[in-house]
Parts: structure tokens; C-alpha cells; sequence
């Protein structure tokens, strides 16, 4: 009985009074008008849309990239010839080098053996021309690769003993940079179109406090403060922004379908279990949350050009 | 209740719109503020609601000086005032009882306490049967009555007044003045600013008369 009187003085507050009031003026408004907002709200949707598409994709991306787990490698080919001596040398320095997992030693008689069978061969019939070298696979430790690696490489072309070292870590570091490329594109575009969206809401709240601009005085006239003015247009953009959260996040499922099933060929292709994934619910819940306040963002700058030209009504 | 101490106002452009006005005012008296249009009028009236600031001079209403009075606190004493104007700035697509309870909404009053206060303010301009039509919709006569209840359903402690009369017939006119006259005898402090010679010439009331932006003349209440 006095928790539901409290409740009631409560929600009875006129400050919470307030926020209904602007808040169902706001809703009202907006249905009157729902046409002429509706080319607004699908800007905006498509406007978010197109970041969090690319996101989801550069994450899920990112997290195909880690799954491979791809350990950096060095081939080393030894010269031609070299002693078993000299090749143990290096092995021995490199296995002594910090960064560095592991050294395999491909012998060139069993490479070439191994060669010779695969092909169907004698390897008696060349008697003992073998045209292989020695070959050492040094598998570099995780993140180890670019500025370390570089180093490393110089220091084993400088060995006497070696003929050359190929790197198997260059796609490797060319995928990280690109990745790389497209998450500092992908942060430009984002900044850009959400800056875009707020611009369109506060252009289209310019426009309606304009409209409103007879009311708006009468308002001031009688002692409304300026942020009672400006609530139901806050609360206008935040349902807006809202809204077109809602469509931004339709429109990612269906990207995420219509590519999923070309992916997943894909994916096949490359021995790969991988499939697209939707925007989780915590993810969909940011993408309207951010909506909305981009909604709130612009039609706060919208109010507040006009507002500052109607503060002082009637003249 | 109200004094303008040496009050000048000069807007951009070099308007003299006051020049050294100095006058009292007590509470619940009645005065006509007259003069040719141009002679500061509605400068004064625009003054003493803080829709303008002086240049010089001070304002002071109950004891407050206006001039003290920070932007974000003027919306509240805003409150305090009624206000009437020629052209009644109505919100001619919203209903009479919409128009009138705008004062309400902006203190956040409580929905039935509102009803009981529009209805209150529309009989007593006797619009009560015209609360539902829109405001665009009404006569002249009835529109400036939606204006004067709107302008009294905040209990306001004085009603400033801007040719309040200035569209209307005699008949109307008066009728308008008597509506005036019955807030008046309830207490409230009623500052009309008019041009209308005949109407004040009927009335025993305090006339202060303004050119070009002084006080020419101050003629006490009549017996």
C-alpha cells in the first residue's frame, strides 16, 4: 500500500512527468510523420550497416587468421656440397638462438630418396650425382616475425655454408599488414558514415524544430526552459537512431546469409570447417544502443542551432 | 512591486527605445501604459518579462533586480508572469484547451490538476464551451479570451498586456478590459500597454503616458 503510494509519487514526479510527456510527444510525432522520417531512418540503417557488415566479417576474418595458427618457418638451403660439419655448425647456432622453436635437418640423401620414390625412380641410376642440398626448416617462435625475423635471415645468408634462406613468413606478415590496412580503413569509413548519420539526424531535427518554430516561442514565453524544448526532439532522435538500429541489424543478418553460403564453399575448399556467423545478441544490443545515441547526438546538434536563434522570442 | 530606476534601453542600430524612465508601481494596482506606437510601450513590457535587457538603469519586480536574474533562471520567473499580446500568439492547430494548458505542461503539472486549472481559466473567459475547437477556428474576440486565459491559468502575480485590444470592436473591447478588471479585483497587478484613447478615457485608472521613450506624463487612479 505505501510502496505502490511511493511508486506513485514516484512516476507522479514532474521532472519524470516530464520525460513521458516528451517522450510520447516524441513517438507521437514521429508516427504522424512516419513516411517523411522513413527516408532518414533507412539512410541511417544502411549508413550502420555497412561498418558493422565489414566488422563482423574483419573479426570473423581475424579469427580464421588465429585458428590457422600458421607457426613462422625459414627454409635454409645449405651450398652445395657443404660439409656435415659445417651444417651441424649452424644447426647448433641456430638452436642456440633465442625465438627460435625448432630446427629440422633435411638431409639431401633422404630428400632425395624420398624425391626419387615419389617419382618412380632409381636413385641408384644416378649413382652419386644428387642434385639436392642439405635443407634446414627452422620454425620460428609465435610473433617472432617482421623486424626479429629480418635480422635472423641476414645472420644465416652471412654463413659461409649457406646458399640461400627463403622466407615461408612473408605471406604471413602480408596478411597481417593487410589485415592491418583494412581495420585502420575499416575505423575511417566507420567514423565517417556514423558522423554522417548524426549530421542527416540533425539536419532532419533542424528541419522539424523549424516547423515547430511558432510553438517553440509560445513555449518560451510561458517559461519553458531549454531543456524542455529541446526533450521531445532528443527523444525523437534517440527513437529514430533507435529504429534504425533495428533495420541496420536486419540488414546485417541478410548480408551474413546471402554470403554464407559462399563462404562456406569457400572455406570447403580450403579443408576449412568455417562458417559466417550473425552479430551475437550482445552485438546486435551495441548496434541499437549506438544507434540510438547518434539519433540523441543529432538531434542535440539540430536543436541547438535553432535554439540559440529562438532563445529570445518575439521581437 | 515594480520599479524601473533610470531605465534606458538603445537597440542595435541606435533606436532609443527608452530613454531615463523611472516609475513605481504597486502590487495589485491597475495601470494603462499609453503613447504612440514607437514611444517605448512594449520596449517597457518587453523589460519587465526579461525578454529584453535594459542598456541602463535597473529593474527591480518584488524586490528583485532583473538584472541579476542568470539566462537559465529567466524560463522560472517567467512563470510568475501573465502575458497578452495583440497578436495572441495562439497555436491556431491545437484546441483551446491545449492552448491553455501550455503554462501547465511547462511546470510539469499532474494531468487532472491541469484539467481542473484550463477549465477553470476557459470559464472564466467564458470559452468552457469551446474548449475542444481549434484555436485557428475561433473569432478574433474569442481567440484574444483563449490568449488572457492562457496567461491567467498559472495564477500569475501581475498580467502585462500588449494591445490587447487592438484588433477588437468597442463592444469587444470592453468586454476584454472587463476581464482585466475581474483579475485585477482578486489581486492581480494589470499593466496594459495601449494606444486606445477612448477605451482608457472610460476607465478611473492610473495612465502613464510614454513619447519617444520617456514619461510625459503619470496620471493617478481617478476617484
Amino acid at each position: 500500500m505505501s510502496r505502490a503510494r511511493g511508486l506513485a509519487r514516484l512516476t507522479g514526479h514532474p521532472w519524470l512527468r516530464g520525460h513521458r510527456r516528451a517522450l510520447r510527444a516524441a513517438v507521437r510525432h514521429l508516427r504522424a510523420n512516419l513516411l517523411a522520417n522513413l527516408t532518414g531512418i533507412t539512410i541511417m540503417a544502411v549508413a550502420l550497416a555497412l561498418p558493422a557488415t565489414l566488422l563482423l566479417l574483419l573479426e570473423q576474418h581475424l579469427a580464421l587468421f588465429e585458428q590457422w595458427g600458421a607457426q613462422p618457418s625459414l627454409t635454409v638451403f645449405m651450398q652445395h656440397g657443404a660439409a656435415p660439419e659445417a651444417t651441424a655448425a649452424v644447426v647448433a647456432a641456430l638452436e642456440a638462438r633465442a625465438g627460435i622453436e625448432g630446427v629440422e635437418h633435411v638431409a639431401a640423401a633422404a630428400a632425395f630418396a624420398e624425391f626419387a620414390a615419389s617419382m618412380g625412380l632409381d636413385p641408384a641410376a644416378f649413382g652419386d650425382r644428387n642434385p639436392l642440398p642439405e635443407v634446414l626448416v627452422v620454425t620460428l617462435a609465435q610473433g617472432t616475425a617482421g623486424d626479429g625475423s629480418a635480422a635472423l635471415v641476414d645472420w644465416i645468408r652471412g654463413q659461409a655454408a649457406v646458399d640461400d634462406v627463403i622466407v615461408d613468413i612473408a605471406w604471413i606478415e602480408r596478411l597481417g599488414a593487410i589485415t592491418r590496412l583494412a581495420e585502420r580503413a575499416l575505423a575511417v569509413v566507420a567514423v565517417l558514415l556514423l558522423g554522417a548519420t548524426v549530421l542527416v539526424v540533425g539536419n532532419t531535427v533542424r528541419l522539424v524544430v523549424q516547423e515547430h518554430a511558432a510553438e517553440i516561442e509560445v513555449l518560451k514565453l510561458v517559461g519553458a526552459t531549454d531543456a524542455y524544448v529541446r526533450r521531445p526532439f532528443l527523444y525523437g532522435g534517440i527513437v529514430q537512431g533507435a529504429i534504425a538500429g533495428l533495420g541496420a541489424v536486419l540488414l546485417v543478418e541478410l548480408v551474413v546469409i546471402a554470403l554464407s553460403g559462399p563462404v562456406q564453399a569457400l572455406a570447403a575448399a580450403y579443408l576449412s570447417a568455417f562458417r559466417l556467423h550473425g552479430p551475437g545478441p550482445g552485438a546486435m544490443l551495441g548496434l541499437v544502443g549506438t544507434a540510438a545515441l547518434l539519433g540523441w547526438a543529432g538531434a542535440w546538434l539540430g536543436t541547438a542551432h535553432s535554439l540559440a536563434r529562438l532563445s529570445s522570442p518575439v521581437h | 512591486m515594480i520599479r524601473l530606476d533610470g531605465v534606458g534601453k538603445r537597440y542595435p542600430g541606435g533606436n532609443e527605445a527608452l530613454r531615463n524612465v523611472s516609475l513605481d508601481i504597486a502590487a495589485g494596482e491597475f495601470v494603462f501604459l499609453t503613447g504612440h506606437s514607437g514611444a517605448g510601450k512594449s520596449t517597457l513590457l518587453r523589460l519587465l518579462a526579461l525578454l529584453d535587457r535594459p542598456s541602463r538603469g535597473q529593474v527591480l519586480v518584488e524586490n528583485r533586480n532583473l538584472e541579476r536574474i542568470p539566462a537559465r533562471e529567466v524560463p522560472y520567473y517567467r512563470r510568475q508572469l501573465g502575458m497578452i499580446f495583440q497578436e495572441h500568439h495562439l497555436l491556431p492547430e491545437q484546441s483551446a484547451f491545449d492552448n491553455v494548458a501550455v503554462p501547465l505542461l511547462v511546470c510539469g503539472i499532474g494531468d487532472n490538476e491541469i484539467r481542473k486549472r484550463v477549465r477553470a481559466a476557459l470559464d472564466k473567459v467564458n470559452l468552457l464551451h469551446k474548449e475542444n475547437a481549434l484555436a485557428g477556428t475561433l473569432s478574433t474576440g474569442e481567440q484574444q479570451r483563449v490568449g488572457i486565459a492562457r496567461a491567467v491559468v498559472n495564477r500569475p502575480l501581475m498580467l502585462l498586456a500588449d494591445e490587447p485590444t487592438g484588433n477588437l470592436d468597442p463592444e469587444l473591447s470592453r468586454e476584454i478590459l472587463g476581464l482585466f478588471e475581474q483579475f485585477n479585483r482578486v489581486g492581480v497587478t494589470v499593466i496594459i500597454a495601449t494606444h486606445d484613447a477612448a477605451l482608457i478615457a472610460k476607465q478611473a485608472r492610473r495612465v502613464i503616458a510614454l513619447n519617444e521613450g520617456r514619461v510625459v506624463a503619470d496620471t493617478p487612479a481617478g476617484p
